[in-house]
C-alpha cells in the first residue's frame, strides 16, 4: 500500500502539504511571536517550507541527483531537473546571509535598547 | 512652447498693470524686492498676452507664487498660507479646465478652440472649474477668507498691486473664455443668474464687513472684493453693454485702489499707526494728502463729478436694460451703504477729534514718492470724470476685436449707450459752480470765533470722559449696525468658522492615517496577511 | 562591451577594495565616471540583450532597451552625483562596498532578463538597503533596520513563491518565455501568482496598503541614503513592476485597479504628510504620493501619459535629491530635521535649493515636474479619465498644503542656524537646480526620449 505514495502524484501532494502546514507554523511565529530572534528564526521556517515545496515537488523515485561526477558524464533522463536544485541551493545562501544579518542587528538593537521585543519597538514614527 | 498674440483686451489690462507698477515705483520700497515684481509683472504679461492657454497657465502660476515671496517678508505664516493654498486651489482649477479643453480639442492653442461640439456635462464641468478660479481670485463669499488678511498684511506696495490689478486677473479670465471660448448659449442660462447673484450677495456682505473695519488696509481690502462683486454681476449678464460696463469699472476701480491704497500707506507710513482708533483729525496736518483722498472715495462711491459715477452709469444702465430690476436693486442697496465706510475712511483718518497721542498729531512729512501713484490716480479719474467718453473708443475695440458690436458712443465728453446718455462736462460745471458758491458762504458765513478744541473739551454735555474713553467716532462706526436683523448675521458670521472646520477635520484625518505608517512590523505584516487574503477572496468570488 | 560590465564593475571594484583603501575617493569617481561612460556608449546601439554563461535556463540573461535605459541612466548619473558630493569627506570603506552592492542590485534589476536573476538581485538590492538604513548604528537605526527586513522578508517569501509557482508550471525563468506562455496556465494559478508578484513587488514599489513601512525606514536611515532610497531604489520597483504588468498583458479591469491603488496611494501619503513635523518622514510621504502618481499613469497604456510619468520619475527624482541633500545640511548645522529647524536656518543659496524642489514637485511652471504632471493630465484628460484628473489636481493641493506650510513656517522666525556648505556642494546642488528649471523651459528633447520609451515599454520586450 506504501507503493503507491511513490507514485509522483501522492508524493507530490503530501509533500506539498508537509510544506503548507510548515508554512503556516512558519507564519503563525511571524505573526504572533514578540522576541525578534522568533520572528527571524520564523522566517527561516517559512524558507525552508518553500525549499522542501519547491525540491519535493521536482523529484520522482528512482531519480538521481543531478551531478556530473563518478563517470557519469552527461544529464540524462534519469537524473531530476537540476534547475531547482540550483535555485535553491542560491536561495539557501541568501537566506543564510538574510538571517545572519537579521540576527546581528538583533543582538545590536539589544545592546542599545536592553529589550527584544518587537511591540516595544517604539523609535520611529510620527510622535517622536 | 509659448506663443503669444497682442489683443485690445490684453492691452487695456496689461497697460493698466504697467501704469500701476511704474507709479509704484516712487512709493519706496526694499532693495531686492524688484525681481520679484519684474518676475511679477513678466507673468502678468504671459496671462494677458498668451495665445494658448499653457502659457495662460504658466504666466498664472508664476503669478501666484512670485506673489507669495511678496507677501512672504511681512505676512505671518498663517496669512501666507491662506494666501498660497486658495491661490493655488484656483490655479489647480484653471489647470484643471485647460486639461478638460486639451481632452476635448487635442490643442491648447486659442484659436482651435471650438467648445461648441462638447458635450453639455463637459461643458457645465469646464464653466464651473472656472467658476472656481474666479471665485477664489475675486474673493467670492466664502472664498474671500484669503484676501483681507493679505491685503492688512502685505505691504502697501503690494497690497496695491494685489487691489488693483491682481483682483482683475479673474475677471480677464471671464471675458476670455466665457465670451470668446464658451459663450453663454453653450451653458445653461441658471449658471450666469447664479453668479450675477453671489456677486452682488458677496458686494453686500462685504460693504458691511468693511464698515465695521478698524483698520484702513482691511476696510479697503473688504471693498475692493465689493467692487469685485459689482463687476461679475454685471459681467454675468453677458450682454454686450455689460461687458463694456465691467471693463469700465474695473478701469475706474483700478485707478481708485491705486490712490486710495497709497494713500492710506503714506498715512500710515508716517504716523506708524494702523487703526481707525488710533487715528484722526489729521485733514490739516496732511491737507494735500486728505484732498486726494476725497476725490478717491468721490470716484469709489460713484457720485458724478469723477469716473466712478461714469462706470456706475453704466452698470444702472446694464441692469435695466436687461430687465434685472431685483438685481439692481441689490447693487444699489450695496452702493448706497458704501458710502457709509468712504465716508468712515475720510473721517476716520482726517476728520473728526484730534488723537490725544502726541505722535500722531506731530505734523510729519509723507515722501513725496507717495504722490506719485495718488496723482496719477487722481488725475486719470478726474479726466475720466469730465470726459466719460474719452475711453470709449478703445473699449469699443475690444468689443469688435472680440466679434461684438459695440453699444457705447458718444464724444469725449458724452457717454451715451442706447439707454441713456450724460454729458460730463455738463456735470463738471454744474457741480464746480455749486461749489465755488458754497465755498464762498462757508468762507464769508463762518464763525471767526473758533478756537482749536482740546478732544476732552465736551464737557457742556453733561459729562466729563476719562482719559480713556476713546471719543474718536471712528473708533465705533458701524457698531450700532448689529442691531439690524440680517446685517447682523453679516458681522457675526466669519470665513473661518467654515474653513477652520475644514482645516481640524482634514488634520484629523491626517492624525489618523500617520498611526497607520507608525505601525510595528509584526502589525504591517499582519496588514499584509489580510491584505493578501482579501484579494484571494476577491479573486475566488 | 557587455551590460555584465555594468554590474560586475561595481562588485569587482568592491572586492579589490583592500588593494586601494587610501585612494578610495578618486577610485570611487573614476568607478562612477566610467559606468557614465559605459552607459553613454550604449545609447546608439538600443536595444541590447546578451546571454552570459550557460545556455538557457541556467543562464543570466540581461536586456537593455530605451525604457531601461532611461532607469540605468538615471541611477548611474545620481550616483555619480553622489560622489562627488562626498569627495571633500573622509572616505567610508563600508559605504564604497554597500553603495556598489546597492547600485549593482538596482542596475540588476531593471537589467535582469530573467526572473530568478531578478530575484537574485532583489535579494542584493534588499541587502544592501538593510545595511544602508542601519548605517547610522544607532537605536533608531536598528529598529528601522529590524523593521525593514522583517516587511522585506515577507516580499521575498512571496516573490519566491511566485517564481516557484511559474518554474513550476512552465518550466522557464527567461522573462519573455514567461510573458508568452502565461496565458497557457489554468486561470485560478494565473490569479495567484500574479497576486504573490503584486504583493511581493507591491511592497518594494512601495504602494497602498503595502506602503506603511517606508516612512519608518526613511526616518530611521542617514538622510542621504533616503535620497538614494526614493531616487533609484523605488524607481527600479516601480520600473520592474509595470515591466511584468506588461509582460503578463493583464486584462484592462486589472489595470484600472492598478490606476485606483495609484492614487489611493498618493491621496494617503499626502494626507498623512500634512500634519508631520518630521522633514524625514514628510519627504518620504511625498516620495510615496509621487509614486502613486506615476504608478497610476504608468498603469494607464497610453503613451503619452507613460512618457510623462517616466518624465515625473526623472523630474521627482532629481527634486528629492535636491530636498533630501539640502535636509542633511540643514541637519548637519542644527542637528534636527523637524519643520522648526527649517523655519530657523539662514542661507538664501539652500532655500532657493529647497523651493525649487517643493515647486518641481508639487509641479508649478517652469519647472521640469509641470511638464510631467501637465502631460500625465493632459493624456487621462484625451482618454477621457476626468475623475483621475480631478483627484490628481485635489490631491496636489493638500501637497501644496504641507509644503507651503513648511516654507511659510520660516515668516517672522528668528533665522539663528548658519549653513556652511562648500562652493563644490553649492555648485552641485545648484547645477541639480538648474537642470529642473532648464528642462521645464525646454523639455523637447527629453520628453522625445520618454515618449520612445514609453513606447517600446508598451510594446513587450523583445524575444532573447
Amino acid at each position: 500500500m506504501l507503493e503507491t505514495l511513490n507514485q509522483p502524484a501522492y508524493l507530490h501532494f503530501v509533500i506539498t502539504v508537509g510544506a503548507f502546514v510548515l508554512f503556516a507554523i512558519g507564519l503563525i511565529g511571524v505573526l504572533s511571536k514578540k522576541n525578534l530572534f522568533k520572528i527571524f528564526l520564523s522566517f527561516s521556517i517559512i524558507e525552508s517550507s518553500l525549499f522542501l515545496f519547491f525540491i519535493g515537488n521536482h523529484y520522482e523515485v528512482g531519480k538521481r541527483a543531478p551531478i556530473v561526477a563518478d563517470g557519469v558524464t552527461t544529464f540524462d533522463h534519469q537524473m531530476v531537473d537540476p534547475v531547482p536544485q540550483a535555485m535553491i541551493l542560491t536561495t539557501i545562501v541568501i537566506g543564510i546571509a538574510v538571517l545572519a544579518l537579521g540576527l546581528s542587528y538583533v543582538v545590536c538593537y539589544y545592546r542599545l535598547s536592553g529589550h527584544t521585543r518587537i511591540d516595544k519597538m517604539d523609535e520611529l514614527g510620527d510622535a517622536s | 512652447m509659448f506663443s503669444f498674440a497682442i489683443t485690445p483686451l490684453g492691452n487695456l489690462f496689461f497697460g493698466m498693470s504697467v501704469v500701476v507698477f511704474v507709479s509704484l515705483l516712487f512709493a519706496g520700497g526694499r532693495r531686492g524686492e524688484w525681481l520679484w515684481y519684474v518676475l511679477l509683472l513678466g507673468s502678468l504679461g504671459l496671462v494677458f498676452y498668451a495665445d494658448d492657454l499653457v502659457t495662460l497657465f504658466i504666466g498664472w502660476e508664476i503669478m501666484s507664487w512670485s506673489s507669495y515671496f511678496l507677501i512672504a517678508r511681512r505676512a505671518s505664516s498663517a496669512t501666507l498660507q491662506k494666501y498660497i493654498v486658495f491661490n493655488l486651489a484656483a490655479a489647480f482649477a484653471l489647470l484643471g479646465a485647460l486639461v478638460l479643453i486639451y481632452g476635448a480639442e487635442g490643442s491648447v492653442a486659442y484659436v482651435a478652440i471650438d467648445l461648441s461640439t462638447l458635450a453639455p456635462s463637459h461643458r457645465i464641468a469646464i464653466a464651473l472649474l472656472l467658476f472656481g478660479t474666479l471665485f477664489i481670485k475675486s474673493g467670492i463669499v466664502p472664498f474671500h477668507y484669503w484676501v483681507v488678511d493679505t491685503y492688512a498684511q502685505a505691504d502697501e506696495r503690494f497690497s496695491t498691486v494685489l487691489s488693483a490689478i491682481i483682483s482683475k486677473v479673474g475677471i480677464f479670465l471671464f471675458i476670455l473664455f466665457f465670451v470668446r471660448f464658451l459663450p453663454a448659449e453653450l451653458l445653461p442660462k441658471g449658471l450666469f443668474v447664479l453668479l450675477a447673484w453671489l456677486g452682488v450677495i458677496t458686494s453686500i456682505i462685504a460693504t458691511f464687513k468693511a464698515i465695521d473695519e478698524d483698520e484702513p488696509k482691511r476696510l479697503l481690502a473688504y471693498s475692493s472684493i465689493a467692487q469685485v462683486g459689482y463687476i461679475i454681476t454685471v459681467i454675468a449678464l453677458l450682454t454686450n453693454s455689460a461687458l463694456e460696463a465691467a471693463l469700465y469699472h474695473a478701469v475706474i476701480h483700478t485707478f481708485v485702489k491705486l490712490l486710495l491704497f497709497v494713500n492710506v500707506a503714506a498715512i500710515l507710513h508716517t504716523t506708524g499707526r494702523n487703526t481707525f482708533s488710533t487715528l484722526g483729525g489729521l485733514m490739516n496736518t496732511y491737507l494735500l494728502n486728505f484732498l486726494l483722498l476725497v476725490i478717491g472715495i468721490i470716484a469709489l462711491a460713484g457720485v458724478p463729478l469723477l469716473g466712478g459715477f461714469s462706470s456706475k452709469f453704466l452698470i444702472y444702465t446694464t441692469l435695466l436694460e436687461a430687465h434685472q430690476g431685483l438685481l439692481l436693486a441689490a447693487v444699489m442697496f450695496s452702493s448706497a451703504s458704501a458710502f457709509l465706510y468712504c465716508y468712515k475712511l475720510v473721517y476716520g483718518i482726517y476728520l473728526g477729534q484730534p488723537t490725544h497721542d502726541p505722535e500722531v498729531s506731530a505734523p510729519g512729512r509723507i515722501p513725496w514718492g507717495y504722490y506719485v501713484p495718488q496723482v496719477v490716480g487722481a488725475a486719470l479719474l478726474l479726466i475720466l470724470g469730465a470726459l466719460p467718453g474719452a475711453i470709449v473708443p478703445y473699449v469699443n475695440t475690444i468689443l469688435e476685436d472680440l466679434s461684438l458690436a459695440p453699444v457705447m458712443d458718444g464724444g469725449a465728453t458724452v457717454l451715451a449707450t442706447p439707454f441713456a446718455s450724460f454729458n460730463g462736462l455738463v456735470i463738471w460745471e454744474a457741480f464746480v459752480g455749486i461749489f465755488l458758491l458754497i465755498l464762498l458762504g462757508f468762507l464769508l458765513l463762518k464763525n471767526r470765533s473758533t478756537r482749536p478744541r482740546d478732544r476732552y473739551d465736551i464737557s457742556y454735555c453733561g459729562e466729563v470722559p476719562r482719559p480713556d474713553v476713546n471719543l474718536h467716532y471712528g473708533y465705533g462706526m458701524g457698531r450700532e449696525l448689529i442691531r439690524i436683523g440680517g446685517i447682523r448675521t453679516i458681522l457675526t458670521h466669519h470665513a473661518h468658522a467654515l474653513w477652520g472646520r475644514v482645516i481640524v477635520v482634514a488634520g484629523d484625518g491626517s492624525h489618523l492615517i500617520q498611526r497607520l505608517y507608525s505601525l510595528t512590523a509584526q502589525n504591517i505584516a499582519w496588514l499584509f496577511v489580510a491584505f493578501v487574503t482579501a484579494l484571494l477572496y476577491l479573486e475566488v468570488h | 562591451m557587455s551590460l555584465l560590465l555594468l554590474i560586475a564593475l561595481p562588485l569587482i571594484a568592491s572586492f579589490l577594495m583592500p588593494f586601494y583603501r587610501r585612494f578610495l575617493r578618486p577610485v570611487t569617481l573614476g568607478l562612477d565616471l566610467g559606468l557614465v561612460g559605459l552607459v553613454y556608449a550604449f545609447y546608439g546601439q538600443l536595444p541590447v540583450q546578451e546571454m552570459v554563461s550557460f545556455s538557457s535556463p541556467l543562464s543570466i540573461a540581461f536586456r537593455l532597451d530605451t525604457a531601461s535605459y532611461f532607469f540605468v541612466a538615471l541611477f548611474v548619473g545620481i550616483r555619480l552625483f553622489d560622489s562627488m558630493y562626498r569627495l571633500r569627506e573622509a572616505a567610508d570603506p563600508s559605504y564604497f562596498i554597500v553603495g556598489n552592492l546597492f547600485l549593482v542590485g538596482v542596475l540588476g534589476l531593471v537589467l535582469s532578463a530573467d526572473i530568478f536573476n531578478l530575484y537574485i538581485f532583489f535579494e542584493i538590492a534588499s541587502i544592501s538597503a538593510y545595511i544602508f538604513t542601519a548605517m547610522k548604528q544607532d537605536q533608531q537605526g536598528y529598529a528601522g533596520a529590524i523593521t525593514y527586513m522583517i516587511v522585506g522578508g515577507i516580499a521575498s517569501i512571496f516573490l519566491l513563491l511566485a517564481i516557484m509557482l511559474i518554474y513550476l508550471h512552465l518550466g522557464y525563468l527567461t522573462l519573455s518565455a514567461i510573458g508568452a506562455g502565461f496565458h497557457t496556465l489554468d486561470a485560478s494559478m494565473q490569479r495567484l501568482i500574479l497576486i504573490l508578484l503584486f504583493v511581493g513587488f507591491g511592497i518594494k514599489a512601495e504602494i497602498f496598503p503595502l506602503n506603511l513601512w517606508v516612512a519608518d525606514i526613511y526616518q530611521a536611515a542617514p538622510i542621504r541614503v533616503d535620497a538614494l532610497f526614493s531616487s533609484m531604489l523605488s524607481k527600479a520597483y516601480l520600473f520592474l513592476f509595470f515591466h511584468l504588468v506588461y509582460l503578463l498583458h493583464p486584462d484592462p479591469a486589472s489595470l484600472r485597479f492598478l490606476t485606483v491603488i495609484g492614487l489611493v496611494s498618493f491621496a494617503v501619503a499626502e494626507l498623512s504628510a500634512l500634519r508631520s513635523r518630521n522633514l524625514k518622514r514628510i519627504f518620504a510621504y511625498s516620495t510615496l504620493g509621487q509614486l502613486g502618481v506615476a504608478f497610476a499613469a504608468l498603469a494607464s497604456t497610453d503613451p503619452m501619459i507613460i512618457a510623462g510619468a517616466l518624465f515625473l520619475i526623472g523630474a521627482h527624482s532629481v527634486a528629492k535629491v535636491l530636498l533630501f541633500f539640502g535636509l542633511d545640511a540643514l541637519e548637519e548645522a542644527s542637528g534636527s530635521v523637524q519643520v522648526e529647524a527649517f523655519a530657523t536656518f539662514r542661507s538664501p543659496f539652500l532655500l532657493t535649493v529647497f523651493a525649487i524642489g517643493f515647486l518641481s514637485i508639487l509641479g508649478i511652471p517652469p519647472l521640469a515636474g509641470f511638464i510631467a504632471k501637465l502631460t500625465i493630465l493632459e493624456g487621462f484628460a484625451a482618454t477621457g479619465y476626468f475623475w483621475v484628473v480631478g483627484s490628481i489636481l485635489f490631491v496636489s493641493l493638500i501637497e501644496a498644503t504641507y509644503f507651503f506650510r513648511i516654507l511659510s513656517k520660516r515668516a517672522h522666525a528668528e533665522k539663528t542656524v548658519e549653513i556652511s556648505l562648500s562652493s563644490g556642494r553649492m555648485i552641485l546642488l545648484g547645477l541639480l537646480a538648474a537642470g529642473l528649471i532648464i528642462l521645464g523651459i525646454f523639455p523637447g528633447e527629453a520628453m522625445a526620449f520618454c515618449t520612445h520609451a514609453a513606447q517600446i515599454f508598451l510594446s513587450g520586450v523583445p524575444h532573447v
